[in-house]
């Protein structure tokens, strides 16, 4: 009985650990990008910002998407006027990292450049508050915090098998419920946070300004023309035409070239 | 109908009521006389007549080239009403000093009135050399009035003639130097030389000196006469006015003139005459205007203390006590001395004291004129807390001045004061007033910087919820667990199996044993007889109950079969058999027997009782 406890920890152990070196070996960086974005960040500081921009694309250009170099990239679009790209790029930094302060602030500064007025946020403020907890952690942090409680639960629940004819029975099945509910409340989280991250439904206006019509052509009525750094909602495709929502509500086609998606 | 309406419609009523018509004002100047001796004054009046309405202000002379005005305008007015026709006039009058001979004129005054602008003609005034001709008028009635109903332009007719030569009296602006630096001083004297007596003076003005600071050196009521002789003669010299003039800005600068009034006494040739006529008379006296050229303060070499003080300086610096105690006040005395303007000095540049609270200073100026020049003191008075025991050192006092005589710049300093600082009592604790707050000015606004560390930039695209490792990670534990509950369960389904198979056997069992037992029943087994009756007993208690043999002692017996539900009568008959057991077990003497029998017969009641008391477990 004793030997039979001491292999399961062991096996737990086991468990527990694959994740953990799996991670580690994750966190390990593309050295050409690392060079890449020290080129960047020369450049940056010399005020040089077009080779900046260009270092920067070049590691998304390696396929590496990373907070901080959008970030930088929008920092540099910014300096070099480009309003529309900086504000791409600040959201497709807080994609991937929510909780950034400087992102959003700076993507705030550069959006008070934008000619169309915005309307406010209308969001409930639980939903607002709910959804800004949400954002505290990255969908990286959010899938470890899963996967650390999703185990520390599942070792319980195995402790509970081992115990359940015992005294011990009763308070191990609560712990084991207790962290079986917060590894499911993590995985909800997770899967949100990916959702948003994997968003493919918001652009940017990236032409300074861009026409509206009511159908997919420009022989169809003009609704509106949208400037340089608006956020639109994408619905449909159509050769070159794209379907969107405007923040107003408004829905109409546009030219989905001028578009940078999020 | 707005009120400026209504009123301009009440105001033509009253015209009407009263029949005066608005008329065109002409407009009259002259001069008296028009043809003067230098010195002598000039009486210009300006008159307006006809007109219904009064001049907006009382017009005011331009700069007249030649003359100085000495007084006035004075008003007088004239109203006639005939046959419904009113005449009336105005007359301003001025009265005129002419300055250097020749042909003056007088140019057209302008006159504002009911929102026209009338000018007065011109006037032409001819001015010769006193004694030069004219002089041939008669002379001046005696004039006793006193001179205070001078500006009584009815008095002024009667004085105006031509009474003395100008180059009998005169006053003099003399200055110590044409040429100064802002801040320097410059000595202006104002000397009356004159060939009559003086009965008396007074300053027909004030006098304004514009781009200087003025300081009066003397300015004393008894003059000192002094006989002096000039090249027109002798004459006598009084030093009537002295004043310390400091520029205080660039260019060129101007003195004014002054003009004096002077009541003279002429000394005619007979004594007799002069006793008796005394005849007195006044007159007007214009000073020069001096111009002073003030340079510019050199940069070269100005140190940054300099707070423009220029002249010849001293400091000093002194703490009224050397000991001191942590929130008790220590007096900082700064000493400025020596001659210059004292009354603009800028404070001395203090050290900066972090251990000390400082007020701010009083000063104490004093200032007097030492042969002709000022010279004064300017102290300090600071008020410093000590908010740190400990010795402390006031570090020296700077300040810095222009030397206009040497064009150099000094830096004085004075010698660092030491002050012992006790600590103060624990009441007294440093308690320095918390400075005001404000809110942090914003001063631009910007993107915030880019993130500089490159280490570790990982994919984020690829993260550990994009890898397959997740599923893993997912699926393994709960088949983990699966699998540990089957294995558990066979496990612990054979464990129950094993018991229940003892359980079942264990009538059969204890009914082998008491057979054995009772094979021994027999005086010389009796020791055997026992043991094997009370294993048979403990042997069927745990293969019933599922429990070890080895453990159960009476109490644990007691315990498990209570656990199981066993009444306390067949409890204790239990305890009772076994106890007979162990006791003839360990006896010294062999049992009988008929004893044997009874204990084999309860053990075997027990055994049957108990297999249908006990419940499964």
């Amino acid at each position: 009985m004793r030997r039979s406890f001491a292999s399961l920890l062991l096996v737990l152990a086991a468990l527990l650990a694959a994740p953990g070196a799996a991670l580690s070996a994750q966190e390990q960086g593309n050295p050409g990008a690392e060079s890449l974005f020290q080129q960047g960040n020369e450049a940056y500081s010399k005020g040089d910002f077009a080779a900046a921009e260009k270092a920067y694309n070049g590691i998304v250009a390696l396929g590496i998407r990373n907070w901080r170099v959008y970030y930088n990239l929008g920092n540099a679009c910014f300096r070099r006027n480009e309003i529309g790209n900086a504000i791409l790029y600040y959201e497709k930094a807080l994609r991937l990292e929510p909780g950034d302060a400087d992102a959003r602030e700076n993507l705030r500064f550069a959006s008070l450049r934008i000619r169309d007025r915005i309307p406010p946020d209308a969001t409930p403020f639980l939903i607002a508050l709910l959804s800004r907890a949400m954002n505290l952690l990255s969908l990286e942090r959010v899938t470890q915090l899963f996967v650390l409680l999703y185990l520390v639960a599942m070792a319980a629940l195995a402790a509970w098998i081992g115990l359940r004819r015992t005294r011990w029975s009763v308070p191990v099945a609560s712990l084991s419920a207790v962290l079986l509910l917060s590894a499911l409340a993590a995985g909800g989280w997770m899967v949100f946070q990916a959702q948003t991250r994997n968003a493919t439904d918001e652009a940017i206006v990236l032409s300074e300004k861009l026409e509206v019509y009511s159908g997919p052509g420009s022989e169809n009525t003009l609704l509106a023309s949208v400037h340089e750094g608006t956020k639109v909602r994408i619905h449909a495709r159509r050769d070159e035409w794209t379907q969107v929502t405007l923040s107003d509500g408004r829905s109409g086609w546009l030219r989905g070239e001028a578009l940078g998606v999020i | 109908m707005s009120i400026p309406r209504l009123l301009c419609f009440g105001a033509l009523g009253l015209a009407l009521v009263s029949g005066v018509f608005a008329q065109e004002a002409e407009i009259r100047a002259s001069a008296e006389p028009s043809r003067v001796e230098e010195g002598a004054e000039v009486e210009y009046s300006i008159q307006i007549i006809g007109g219904s309405q009064q001049p907006d202000e009382p017009p005011s002379l331009p700069q007249i080239p030649g003359f100085v005005v000495a007084a006035g305008p004075s008003l007088s007015s004239y109203f006639q009403w005939v046959n419904g026709r009113t005449t009336s006039s105005r007359t301003y009058t001025w009265t005129l000093l002419p300055q250097g001979t020749g042909a003056h004129t007088i140019p057209p005054v302008a006159i504002s009135m009911g929102g026209k602008v009338y000018h007065s003609p011109m006037v032409r005034v001819d001015v010769f050399e006193a004694g030069a001709g004219g002089s041939g008028a008669a002379p001046p009635p005696p004039d006793n009035r006193p001179p205070s109903t001078f500006n009584d332009p009815r008095t002024r007719r009667r004085l105006a003639s031509p009474p003395d030569s100008p180059a009998s009296l005169f006053v003099e602006a003399w200055v110590d130097k044409t040429q100064a630096y802002p801040g320097e001083q410059i000595t202006l004297i104002y000397r009356v030389y004159t060939q009559y007596e003086i009965v008396q003076m007074s300053l027909n003005d004030q006098p304004t000196y514009q781009g200087f600071w003025v300081e009066d050196i003397k300015a004393d009521e008894k003059y000192e006469a002094k006989a002096v002789s000039r090249k027109e003669g002798a004459f006598t010299e009084y030093t009537v006015l002295k004043k310390a003039l400091f520029p205080n800005s660039q260019g060129t600068l101007t003195i004014p003139p002054l003009t004096f009034r002077f009541v003279i006494r002429k000394r005619g040739g007979d004594p007799f005459d002069s006793f008796f006529f005394n005849p007195t008379e006044s007159v007007f006296r214009s000073s020069k205007e001096v111009k002073i050229q003030v340079r510019e303060l050199p940069e070269q070499g100005r140190p940054p203390e300099f707070n423009g003080a220029v002249g010849r300086f001293t400091l000093s610096a002194s703490a009224d006590r050397s000991d001191t105690k942590v929130n008790d006040a220590v007096g900082l005395k700064v000493e400025v001395e020596g001659q210059g303007n004292i009354n603009t000095l800028g404070n001395p540049s203090l050290p900066s004291l972090p251990d000390f609270k400082r007020y701010d200073p009083k000063v104490v100026e004093e200032m007097h004129a030492r042969s002709g020049t000022l010279v004064g003191s300017k102290t300090w008075n600071y008020v410093l807390i000590p908010l740190a025991p400990g010795s402390q050192e006031i570090p020296p006092v700077k300040f810095a001045f222009f030397d206009p005589q040497t064009d150099r710049y000094e830096v004085l300093e004075s010698a660092p004061i030491q002050l012992r600082v006790a600590r103060g009592e624990a009441g007294d604790l440093p308690m320095p007033s918390l400075p005001s707050r404000a809110d942090i000015p914003v001063l631009g606004s910007d993107i915030r910087y880019i993130h500089l560390g490159g280490e570790g930039l990982l994919d984020q695209g690829k993260t550990l919820y994009d890898s397959p490792m997740l599923l893993a990670v997912v699926a393994v534990p709960p088949l983990f667990n699966i699998a540990l509950l089957v294995v558990l369960r066979r496990r612990e389904k054979l464990a129950g199996s094993e018991a229940m198979a003892r359980q079942r056997r264990a009538r059969k069992m204890a009914r082998k044993r008491l057979a054995r037992a009772q094979g021994r029943l027999s005086k010389e087994r009796s020791r055997d007889f026992y043991q094997e009756l009370a294993s048979a007993l403990t042997s069927y208690l745990a293969d019933k109950l599922g429990v070890p043999a080895a453990g159960l002692t009476y109490d644990r017996i007691e315990e498990v079969l209570e656990l199981r539900g066993v009444e306390a009568g067949l409890r204790g008959q239990f305890r009772r058999c076994l106890e007979t057991c162990d006791f003839a077990r360990f006896a010294p003497a062999a049992s009988e027997p008929a004893e044997m029998e009874k204990a084999f017969a309860e053990a075997e009641s027990v055994v049957e009782s108990l297999e249908g008391s006990v419940k499964a477990g």
